[in-house]
Formats: C-alpha cells, sequence, structure tokens
C-alpha cells in the first residue's frame, strides 16, 4: 500500500498541472499583497466602507492577520478549482489514456488502488491548502507585520494580534475538510467515467449548482441547506466571532466528514466492481 | 497440470453476450494463439484473466487455483500488453518501467529494467520520454513491461497492430525468444491467420464469443478444405473422374473446382494422375484467411 501511495505521489509530482495549482495561489497571494500594500486604506475602505465615518481608527490596521483573512476568503474559490484539476483525472484520466488498466494487472486488489489514490489526492490537497495558508500569512506578515485584526461579521469583531494565530490553524483545518471534500467528490466521478475532462467541470459543476442555490434560494432550500457540504465551505470564519459557535463549528465538521466518508465510499465501492473496457 | 484453464466463461455486457461457454487449457511452455475478427470476444476474455473485467460465470483456473474476483496475487506471475501500449507519455521509458518495477516489489530494480529494456533494444533511448516513442517503440516497451517481472505467463493482445511489417517480423521474433529462450508461456491474440500460424504451436479460433475451433496449429490447418482451381486437357475426363470418387465438382468456364482437406490433396493429385487425367494447371485458390473468414462468418 505504501508502495501504491508513492508511486500515486511520484506521478502527480510528474505532473505539470500539479505545479499549476501552486503558481495560481502564488500569483494570487502576491498579487492580491503587493496591491494591498500600495493601496492598503482602500480596500480597508471597501471591506468597511459603510463604518469608516462612524469609528476612529488607529494602529496598524492593514496588517498580516487582515490581509490572510481577505486572502482566504478570496482563494475559497480558487482552490477548489485547482484541487479538482489534479485530483479530478486519476481515475479517469488513467482510464482514458489506458495506464489504469497496467495498474490493474498488478497483484494489488482494487481497494488498495483507490485509497491510494485518495490518499495521494488528499496529500496533495492538505498540501495545497496550507501552502495558500503559510504563503499567505507568511508574506503578509514580511510586507505588514503584526496587529489587531478588524473583522466585520454581523458585527465589528477586533480580535488581539496575540488571540489570532489559532483561530488560522482551525480556520485552515475547516479549509482542509472542505477541499478533501472536493477531492473525494471529484475522485468519486473519476471512478464513473472514462474521460478527463468529466470530473473536473462534473466536480465544479456540482460546487457551483450548490453554491449558487444556496446563496439565491435560501428559503426554498431552507430544510436541506445545513446539509450541502458547501455550507460548511465558510464556517471557518466563526473562529473569528468574538464568542466562538462551537456546536456549528462541530456540526460543520461532522457534516464535512460525513460527506468525504460518503463520496469515498461511493466512489471505491463503483471502482471495485466496474469492468475495466478502456 | 494445465497453467490457465478457462472452464465455461460468459460475460454479458447488459443483453449483449460478448463471451459464451468458452472453454480452453493452456500448458506451460505453449505459444497460444487467439484467434478470431475483431469484436470475436478476444481481448474480452483475456481481460477476464487477468481481472480487469469480471466474468458474469464460469471459472478461471490459474496453476489449478481458482481465480475469485478479488484474488490478485496470480497476477504477480502473469505479464500482459493489453491492446495499445499506454504508459505515462510524459515520463521516459525507464522512469515508466521504474513504476512498474515499484509495482512488483522488485529486489533489484535498475538491473531488472537494464535487462528488459536491452532485451526489447530500447536501452539506447531509455532516458526518452514516451511521447517520442513510435508505435513500434511503445509495443517493445509494452513487451519490456510484461516481462519486468519475471512472469510465468505472458498475455500479448494484438502485439502487431499498427506496425509496419519490419515490425511485425521484429515483434514476431521477439516472442519466438521470449518462448525459446526465456522459456515463458505466451498467449497472442490475433485477427490474423497467417500471424498466428507463424508464432504459435495451439490455437482457438473464437467468433460472436464462441469456440469455433482447438487444438494443435499444424493439424488444424491440415484440417481446413481447400478449393482447388484445376484445367485438364480433357475436362469431361476429369469430370468423369471426379464423379467416381464421389468428390463434388463445380465446372467454371475452362477449369473445374473442387473443394479437398489440405492434407489430402498429394493423395487426390497422383489418383488423378493415376486415372490418365492430364492436369495442365491447378491453382488453390482458397486461402487460409478466406478459410478463416469463412468459419467466422
Amino acid at each position: 500500500m505504501r508502495q501504491l501511495i508513492r508511486i500515486e505521489l511520484f506521478k502527480i509530482s510528474k505532473r505539470p498541472r500539479t505545479y499549476i495549482g501552486f503558481g495560481t495561489i502564488a500569483f494570487i497571494v502576491l498579487a492580491f499583497e503587493f496591491a494591498a500594500m500600495g493601496n492598503g486604506q482602500a480596500l480597508f475602505g471597501l471591506v468597511f466602507k459603510n463604518l469608516q465615518g462612524m469609528f476612529r481608527m488607529e494602529g496598524n490596521i492593514i496588517n498580516v492577520n487582515f490581509v490572510t483573512y481577505l486572502l482566504m476568503n478570496t482563494l475559497l474559490f480558487q482552490v477548489p478549482i485547482l484541487v479538482v484539476l489534479v485530483t479530478g483525472d486519476m481515475i479517469s484520466g488513467e482510464a482514458s489514456k489506458g495506464s489504469l488498466r497496467l495498474l490493474l494487472q498488478r497483484p494489488y486488489s482494487r481497494t488498495q488502488i483507490y485509497f491510494a489514490k485518495w490518499i495521494a489526492a488528499s496529500i496533495y490537497t492538505v498540501t495545497l491548502v496550507l501552502f495558500a495558508g503559510l504563503l499567505a500569512y507568511g508574506l503578509g506578515y514580511l510586507l505588514f507585520g503584526d496587529g489587531d485584526l478588524f473583522v466585520f461579521r454581523q458585527m465589528i469583531n477586533i480580535i488581539n494580534a496575540d488571540d489570532v494565530v489559532w483561530r488560522f490553524g482551525f480556520g485552515l483545518g475547516i479549509g482542509v475538510l472542505a477541499m478533501l471534500v472536493v477531492s473525494s467528490l471529484s475522485l468519486m466521478i473519476s471512478s464513473f467515467v472514462n474521460n478527463s475532462i468529466g470530473p473536473i467541470v462534473g466536480t465544479i459543476a456540482v460546487i457551483i449548482v450548490l453554491t449558487v442555490l444556496s446563496t439565491l434560494m435560501v428559503n426554498l432550500i431552507a430544510p436541506i441547506l445545513p446539509y450541502l457540504f458547501t455550507t460548511h465551505f465558510i464556517k471557518w470564519q466563526y473562529f473569528f466571532d468574538s464568542e466562538i459557535d462551537w456546536p456549528t463549528i462541530n456540526n460543520a465538521v461532522l457534516v464535512l466528514i460525513a460527506y468525504i466518508v460518503v463520496f469515498t465510499g461511493v466512489g471505491w465501492w463503483n471502482f471495485r466492481r466496474k469492468d475495466i473496457l478502456t | 497440470m494445465p497453467l490457465l484453464e478457462v472452464k465455461n466463461l460468459n460475460k454479458y455486457f447488459n443483453s449483449f453476450h460478448a463471451v459464451r461457454d468458452l472453454n480452453f487449457k493452456i500448458e506451460k511452455g505453449d505459444v497460444y494463439g487467439f484467434l478470431g475478427p475483431n469484436g470475436a470476444g478476444k481481448s474480452t476474455s483475456l481481460r477476464m484473466i487477468l481481472g480487469l473485467i469480471y466474468p458474469s460465470s464460469g471459472e478461471i483456473y490459474f496453476k489449478d487455483e481458482k481465480i475469485t474476483k478479488y484474488d490478485r496475487k496470480y497476477l504477480s506471475q502473469i505479464g500482459a500488453l493489453i491492446e495499445r501500449p499506454d504508459f505515462y507519455e510524459n515520463l521516459s521509458a525507464y522512469n515508466n518501467l521504474k513504476i512498474f518495477a515499484r509495482l512488483a516489489d522488485l529486489k533489484e530494480k535498475e538491473a531488472r529494467i537494464e535487462t528488459v529494456l536491452k532485451e526489447v533494444d530500447l536501452w539506447d533511448r531509455r532516458a526518452s520520454k514516451v511521447k517520442t516513442y513510435s508505435q513500434g517503440m511503445k509495443q517493445r516497451l509494452g513487451i519490456a513491461q510484461a516481462l519486468l517481472h519475471e512472469p510465468e505467463l505472458i498475455i500479448l493482445d494484438e502485439p502487431s497492430n499498427g506496425l509496419d511489417p519490419k515490425g511485425q517480423a521484429d515483434m514476431r521474433e521477439l516472442i519466438h525468444r521470449i518462448s525459446s529462450e526465456l522459456q515463458i508461456t505466451v498467449i497472442i491474440s490475433s485477427h490474423i491467420l497467417s500471424e498466428i500460424e507463424l508464432i504459435a504451436n495451439r490455437m482457438l479460433i473464437i467468433n460472436k464469443g464462441q469456440r469455433i475451433a482447438e487444438g494443435n496449429v499444424h493439424e488444424l490447418m491440415e484440417s481446413m478444405e481447400m478449393i482447388l482451381e484445376i484445367r485438364a486437357t480433357d475436362q469431361s475426363y476429369l469430370l468423369e473422374k471426379l464423379k467416381e470418387r464421389n468428390i463434388i465438382a463445380e465446372v467454371k468456364a475452362d477449369r473445374v473446382s473442387v473443394q479437398i482437406a489440405e492434407a489430402e490433396i498429394a493423395g487426390f493429385l497422383k489418383s488423378m494422375v493415376d486415372a490418365g487425367v492430364e492436369i495442365t494447371e491447378m491453382r488453390q485458390i482458397k486461402t487460409l484467411e478466406e478459410y478463416f473468414l469463412n468459419i467466422t462468418k
């Protein structure tokens, strides 16, 4: 099994698209932070446009924590696409190219092969999310330095600089879980089709449709909203409330884990029984 | 003990019955030809042996041990090249084989990769990416991959597909070497009878998923009926002698055509000459390919 995982990671490392993800994130982070450095007050004004006249704000407001928080909001929409680019065709891409046939001719069970792919996909996903988080925070620290975090949720929360890092850590944890749902979903779809592009487009389409539904039709689908995984993608923000709503966060973690288990289970079940005709 | 035995193998794809009650045995040392037209069920049968496709019913035994759906250990003793040789195109031949060497958990990976690449004459191109390879080179790399873990049985599904005549001859020579020098049992599928005739010692003819004939290649060839076209100085005398021997003849202008087994041709000609028939011309117009086409229609 360890050998299979190493081989899957080796294959991921040899694919140019693997580096597109890291490159894109690096570009977004660099562009965002350098833009914030040049025009940070305008950025702050954009976020708190209705409140600027009401408060007098002093000190280092545009700091690593503020920039990282905004970047995490931004990357929420890009990272799933970058994850799916690599994980989406780990089975179907190999099926369409025919190399899956060679792999399945070796004395490993399909269960071992599926889970080796799942683990490799998860390692890539976690690495990508951590890279995004660490780059945003590291570069932000160098460029802006530390400071209290101003966030606007239902109200303005001002979080002391000493009290922020752990919140980012936990928030990143939720982000990792959310992206593992995405990679598990794409791997599941990948087990059903034999073309490279289907799972990539399919997964992105599912995420877009669910996001649009939960944004535009809140009243209509209110009863099922708590059960959609996309609803919980933004639950990392709850770590930035003055009083953390642990039950909601715990529920989000459970829902996300449940989706990972279901998507992985369905993908594994299908992969185990399917005939390899390509 | 047969190396591989297939009993009553069936495969349905929804209502389509792709393989029907297929039975055959392969002995150690055989070069076993799997002959049939495109869509006959050859690849499906070979994929069932390799566990890529699950049988609807029937049994497969490898060294007398029944292969179950989730049993994969036997695959460590089989090497295969099914249809196109598909590799990771952005990796070199060497790195591709490294992946398969790791999968096979080989002890001396580098040495073994070198051996098989030299065996298929690709050692000098080991560092080139597979996407730069010609079809023939990919086929040879496919065979190298199949040989890598020193299997007892190697399955080659249409290995000459897409190769030019020189490539086909090289492939035949390679398969001969695998069988005679490396002592590996070979199953080779093809839709070209002459290819099987040149390589295999035993063969199975399959059509529409069903076994049509099976046995020693030369015996099967000899039992095949040929059509002879004969021109004689006296056609009516020839027809009379054929009638005496209950041989059905058909007259086509100045020629008479008869159907006769290949093994009986010499005896038939001698009897005609002994009876005083003056044969001026004789042509064997039914080729082996035509025979094959006829029985697989």
